[in-house]
């Protein structure tokens, strides 16, 4: 994290719609710290 | 009380304090009163969504920090549906910071902005790159960046 408030979207990781299954960037520091399991996305996965 | 305001182009602001592109956004709603500024720069957004860089965009030093974000955005779309709402809850004028690989690029997404009431001004990003001038910047050569200012007016 860098600013730490959302705004300068260094902490962005790819998170996995459960709908769509498409991949959208989400701050780490503001949508969460904590994410929904079935959303994160790691390489390789 | 002291009359801070001030005019630029005909844009009344109530004092000089423009902050740089970005760095108000909603993460500060709630550690400062918004109205206290003379008015909101947005974080820069595109016409159409990009990635920006690929992770990791952040570098620590031993003195400090290096990013790369490379703009990334959802949209002129999804800006307008639901990021001018934030900005339209505070009372100082917004300015939205604007970006375009290319000159007519520029003139359509503020075609598109002067249909959405509600933004006073826009800021021309002009330190992205120019893909129809081999990537370079177009604030690098002063006929591109007026190229870009003739297209926006």
């Amino acid at each position: 994290m860098a600013c730490g408030l959302g705004m300068c979207y260094c902490c962005v990781r790819p998170m996995r719609d459960k709908e769509s299954q498409t991949l959208t960037d989400k701050r780490v520091c503001y949508d969460g710290p904590v994410f929904p399991l079935h959303e994160v996305c790691y390489d390789g996965f | 009380m002291t009359d801070f305001s001030v005019n630029i182009n005909g844009l009344r602001l109530a004092n000089p304090v423009m902050p740089a592109s970005g760095t108000f956004a909603e993460g500060l709603a709630d550690v400062i009163d918004f109205n206290r500024l003379g008015a909101f720069v947005t974080k820069t957004f595109t016409l159409h969504p990009r990635s920006g860089n690929p992770l990791p965009r952040v570098c620590e030093l031993d003195s400090a920090m290096l990013n790369a974000i490379g703009i990334s955005s959802k949209g002129v779309e999804d800006f307008i549906e639901y990021t001018l709402p934030f900005y339209q809850r505070y009372a100082p004028p917004l300015i939205a910071s604007i970006s375009a690989p290319t000159t007519q690029e520029f003139a359509t997404l503020a075609a598109r902005l002067s249909e959405v009431p509600g933004i006073a001004a826009i800021e021309a990003n002009i330190s992205c790159p120019n893909i129809e001038e081999d990537g370079r910047a177009f604030a690098i050569e002063p006929v591109a960046t007026a190229r870009v200012i003739k297209a926006l007016r």
